[in-house]
């Protein structure tokens, strides 16, 4: 199941066309085969194991602090 | 020529991922429920009206208002349509319900658009669309997958919705789509909202 909130590219793999996303409480692995330009600290949204957009930085970090204040 | 789709799996397809954002930004829905619409979209569970009413009840109550705007009934193609391709970005313009809480990437990100396929890709058994705007629609996703429309090819409309490919789609019956349902009292109502909103 995919998750539905910005996740931070930290890892790209540019010959298996593979990034990593740091979920804060997982990592998982996304093609960025539709966004090969993704870059590491890119925050990305992954449908089906790919990479489909970033969203920018500063609206990222706000909907995650949100959610971190909530969750606490 | 494809099959007709059956107007739950229409739903399905559109609102899936909805309860995605539901789980993860609203807190409004489980693991274990996402996990049951998930079964229902992939047709490995049978459809449960009733469940899905408890999940997407916005949804459902956005259908009930056009279908009683338009005199049809809620669950049929034609209005599935009407209301993800004509009034859902509406809707969230007009802050209904849970979109006036929802940050503004969110909102934007669960507009429903048409989109030209440009390139098909293939990887690990996952199909995934290349993408560009169809007329003025304004969209962050470079791509999205194809799972769910395998029949498309690039050329293609297709419907999106987040990061899923929908359905494709005629221009024709999108123009007609268009002319009629933003004629309606309830669309007009929806934008004047939104203009309120915006000002």
């Amino acid at each position: 199941m995919c998750l539905a909130i910005p996740g931070k590219v930290i890892e790209i793999d540019a010959k298996r066309q593979l990034a990593t996303v740091d979920y804060e409480a997982e990592q998982r692995e996304a093609s960025t085969a539709l966004l090969p330009e993704v870059k590491v600290g890119d925050y990305v949204l992954v449908q089906a194991k790919m990479v489909v957009q970033t969203v920018p930085a500063d609206e990222a970090r706000k909907f995650l602090d949100t959610l971190r204040e909530g969750a606490a | 020529m494809t099959a007709a789709m059956a107007p739950d799996e229409l739903f399905l397809r559109y609102a899936y991922s909805c309860a995605e954002v539901q789980r993860d930004h609203l807190h409004a829905v489980t693991d274990g429920e996402l996990a049951k619409v998930r079964r229902m979209l992939d047709r490995e569970d049978a459809t449960d009206d009733a469940f899905l009413k408890s999940v997407y009840p916005a949804a459902f109550r956005r259908l009930e208002l056009i279908a009683k705007e338009t005199k049809s009934a809620p669950l049929t193609t034609e209005t599935l349509d009407a209301y993800f391709i004509v009034y859902h970005n509406a809707f969230i313009d007009a802050g209904d319900g849970s979109y006036a809480k929802l940050p503004r990437w969110t909102c934007e990100y669960c507009k429903v658009h048409v989109a030209r396929v440009t390139e098909v890709l293939v990887q690990d058994g996952h199909r995934a669309f290349r993408i560009e705007p169809y007329e003025h629609a304004v969209f962050r996703q470079a791509g999205v997958s194809g799972d769910l429309v395998p029949e498309a090819k690039a050329g293609d409309l297709v419907v999106i919705h987040q990061g899923w490919a929908v359905k494709t789609v005629e221009p024709s019956y999108y123009e007609r789509l268009k002319k009629a349902y933003q004629a309606t009292k309830l669309f007009s109502g929806l934008t004047q909202k939104a203009q309120a909103l915006r000002s």
